[in-house]
């Protein structure tokens, strides 16, 4: 288990810095470009290459990046162009609001959507039938949608929670729940359609297999077949739909937080990369290579607690 | 199909159904109170659309919602009343000399920064210094601009040539004044150190997201002021806009011409009032790239080509008035005789073709920037009916206004905003005009444009309309439409609209 878990460690490191190098070379080539948005449109020739100069972007892009990387391993991710306010100082206060929305949402679609997959597959018939057309309506339907109908609902028409904005928990915890309720449903919808659809699938098909015959010849009860055995084994597809619902997720939630104008790293990837803020780019692209990684990480772990035939392949 | 323990089941579901109820209950709790008013002081709430790059004043726009921003906490040295009428501010007093090149202004005595430095003429002179070599996009507004300092309260601003226009231009960002030890500070991006009338509260303050402002006690007028804070949220979608209107978390936001009949439905007060004229500038009067549009002729066929009416019905939602001239219909330069000089005819255009020797048309690039092009099918379509062929050229947005103001593209699309008479003629006519992006001079022209920056009164106003007469005739432009700008408060606010200013002044907020 040691061996794997330093494995997929090593693999998420090792995509880390790939895709931050090739993002990299791709933001910095244009240095002259970067410092007249900088400076502004009437910067004089001077000042452009004055402000090259200073911001380090007449280096070879290797350089750069290699600032950039030993940056990161002090913890240092640079400074707004625009603002001169740190990266990891904007992350700081940008990363809870999406982490939370995205958390939550993980964890809920993780929990729902087993119950509501396992209890298609298992039970069957009109439950069946009934879920998998809910889900294939609520997956087809865009979360920015849902959002403006829960927004209608429940924040002008019944006015039960907020209609925008974001509150840190430090200041009104109560406040910070309130204002994540619409932002976690709206995105929440999609994502248990989409993965309780897929373990439905995956208990269907382990409970099709040989050994659940045989365990169940053997008089063990059913709530110990399906929860002891025939879960363990639909865990490693159930796993890998919700590694990809994370990606989803993250994407997602860019228009969700501008429909509810929270102050998320959606926000800041888009306005950072509109206004040509570099430094804020990247560390918008480091927050979603980590999170993907680390979700990865922790999906393959507990699928390989799960089922240890996972650890081999 | 096999059975599971129901009573498990059961329960699982009864668990989370609990959960659900509990969610929802910690929501049923109050929402907070509306952000007009709360502890006994008067709050303003604003929501902003535009993304704020920095508080540094040599880099803050004159145009836009951000501008409530920099209003909050900077003051300027001069100030516009609605109509535009130019009034003392943070000067006193001002007074012109007669061929306008030299601005004396006469600071109030006794006020401070945020920092506790002093608002005098030494403080002024590094301001507009600052200004002009911060490379911001007001900066060429003041870049011929000698600063004197003549006493401790006067300042005298010299320019080589006549600048009828200086006094404007200091009631908008280049006549921020801000501390001068803030110009040289590590945080001038996100730490102003003006003499407006708040400050900002950074504790209460999400950079990118919630500004909050406190009253400044020292600030000269704080009557003209009624709230106590002011809190502006970046809010770039309508829809959230909207919402937080409709559910009163903030009091005014700027919205849209599809969103108004929402937010009139929803009881909100919009304010209406033209700002900008929208419509092609056919930049390449000299065809210089497209030798066809140095003909007059060609310029006036793609002014007859286009249907106004139907534009400003089906592109502006029919908020709006057909135009086809770059001066609003309130200003003093506005000719109504002239508006039916273009009216929408094709084949009078198709004529207008023939005569100037270019039946077949031409080609050239429009730039097209992803999110701004609900224009490009009528361009496209439209021109196609003299053989014009466009290219839509992909732009990001942060490069095209350089290439735009560059002068690249023959023809572009454009909003520009209209204000006085004389700042139309300086944005987009003068030979040096940010907005003549052929930068073409015309003899003909030049002396109504000299005579623009001296003349007052009368005099002015008949010069203006020479000059748009002699656009209009020359077809320089083409312009579609004066599209209605739209502002919504709720029904607890009041605010006033200001000339060429898409966004209501913070002064003129009020409680209803």
């Amino acid at each position: 288990m040691v061996r794997f878990f330093l494995k997929q460690v090593m693999s998420g490191l090792l995509l880390t810095v790939v895709v931050t190098a090739v993002t990299f070379t791709l933001v910095f080539s244009d240095g002259s470009g970067i410092a007249r948005r900088v400076l502004g449109t009437n910067a004089t020739e001077e000042q452009v290459t004055a402000k090259v100069h200073e911001l380090g972007l007449d280096q070879p892009v290797v350089v750069q990046y290699g600032k950039w990387l030993s940056g990161l391993v002090r913890g240092d991710l640079g400074a707004s162009y625009f603002t001169g306010e740190p990266v990891g100082a904007m992350l700081t206060t940008r990363v809870p609001v999406t982490l939370a929305i995205v958390t939550i949402a993980l964890l809920l679609t993780l929990i729902l959507s087993v119950l509501l997959g396992v209890t298609a597959a298992v039970r069957g018939g009109w439950l069946d039938q009934l879920l998998q057309v809910v889900g294939i309506v609520g997956a087809s339907i865009p979360n920015f949608v849902i959002a403006i109908a829960l927004i209608f609902t429940f924040a002008i028409a019944v006015p039960l929670f907020p209609a925008t904005g974001y509150v840190s928990p430090d200041v009104d915890p109560a406040g910070w729940a309130r204002s994540l309720v619409l932002p976690v449903m709206a995105v929440l919808i999609g994502s248990i359609a989409g993965s309780a659809q897929q373990f439905r699938g995956a208990v269907i098909d382990v409970l099709r297999q040989d050994f659940v015959r045989t365990l169940r010849s053997r008089g063990i009860s059913e709530r110990a077949v399906i929860f002891r055995h025939v879960l363990r084994n639909a865990a490693a597809p159930g796993m890998t739909i919700l590694s990809i619902q994370t990606i989803a997720l993250l994407g997602g939630v860019v228009l969700i937080e501008r429909i509810f104008a929270m102050p998320g790293m959606g926000l800041l990837a888009n306005s950072s990369a509109l206004q040509g803020d570099i430094p804020a780019v990247m560390g918008c692209v480091l927050f979603t290579i980590v999170v993907v990684v680390v979700v990865n990480l922790l999906v393959d772990l507990l699928a390989g607690w799960l089922n240890p035939k996972a650890r081999l392949s | 199909m096999v059975e599971i323990d129901r009573r498990a089941f059961g329960k699982g579901m009864l668990g989370l159904g609990f959960g659900a109820i509990l969610l929802g209950a910690a929501g049923c709790t109050s929402q907070g109170s509306s952000t007009s008013k709360g502890g006994g002081s008067k709050v303003l709430t604003l929501a902003i659309d535009d993304e704020p790059g920095s508080f540094d004043p040599a880099k803050v726009s004159s145009g836009g919602s951000v501008v409530q921003l920099w209003q909050a906490c900077f003051d300027t040295l001069l100030r516009y009343e609605a109509d535009g009428t130019i009034v003392p501010n943070a000067a006193e007093s001002f007074t012109f000399n007669d061929d306008k090149t030299a601005l004396t202004l006469k600071l109030r005595s006794g006020t401070i920064f945020t920092d506790g430095a002093a608002v005098d003429a030494e403080a002024v002179k590094a301001s507009l210094e600052h200004m002009k070599s911060g490379g911001g996009s007001d900066s060429s507004r003041l870049a011929d601009v000698t600063v004197t300092v003549q006493d401790p309260l006067t300042v005298v601003l010299t320019t080589p040539k006549s600048k009828g226009l200086l006094p404007m231009f200091l009631c908008l960002a280049p006549g921020i004044i801000s501390s001068p030890a803030s110009h040289t500070a590590a945080d001038l991006a996100t730490n102003p150190v003006g003499s407006g009338p708040y400050r900002l509260d950074a504790a209460a303050t999400t950079s990118g997201d919630t500004w909050t402002f406190v009253r400044n006690e020292r600030y000269w007028n704080t009557a003209a002021y009624p709230y106590d804070k002011v809190v502006i949220r970046l809010m770039t979608d309508i829809t959230a806009r909207l919402n937080a209107l409709k559910s009163g978390q903030v009091n005014a936001a700027p919205i849209t011409s599809q969103t108004k009949a929402e937010a009139v439905g929803s009881g909100l007060r919009v304010l209406e009032h033209a700002v900008n004229w929208a419509g092609l500038f056919l930049a390449d009067q000299q065809g210089k790239k497209i030798r066809a549009l140095g003909n007059v002729k060609v310029r006036q066929a793609i002014n007859m080509v286009f249907d106004r009416a139907a534009i400003v019905k089906g592109l502006f939602q029919g908020n709006g008035a057909v135009t086809n001239q770059i001066f609003s219909n309130v200003s003093e330069a506005y000719l109504p005789d002239l508006v039916e000089s273009y009216p929408y005819d094709v084949g009078r255009a198709k004529e207008l073709m023939a005569q100037a020797g270019f039946a077949d048309g031409f080609e050239f690039d429009l730039p097209t920037i992803t999110g701004m092009d609900a224009a490009n099918p009528i361009i496209v379509q439209q021109l196609a009916e003299l053989n014009i062929k466009v290219n839509q050229v992909k732009v990001a947005m942060n490069q095209a206004f350089q290439e735009i103001l560059a002068g690249k593209y023959p023809i572009v699309y454009m909003t520009l905003e209209s204000r006085t008479p004389l700042w139309d003629i300086i944005q987009a006519v003068v030979p040096e005009a940010i907005w003549n992006l052929g930068h073409v001079a015309d003899p003909a022209l030049q002396p109504l444009l000299d005579r623009a920056q001296t003349a007052t009164g009368e005099e002015a106003k008949q010069n203006a309309q020479a000059i748009n007469r002699f656009l209009v005739e020359q077809a320089w432009f083409c312009p579609w439409a004066l599209p209605t700008n739209l502002y919504a408060t709720d029904s607890s606010t009041t605010a006033s609209t200001y000339l060429g200013s898409d966004t209501p002044y913070l002064t003129s907020f009020r409680q209803a």
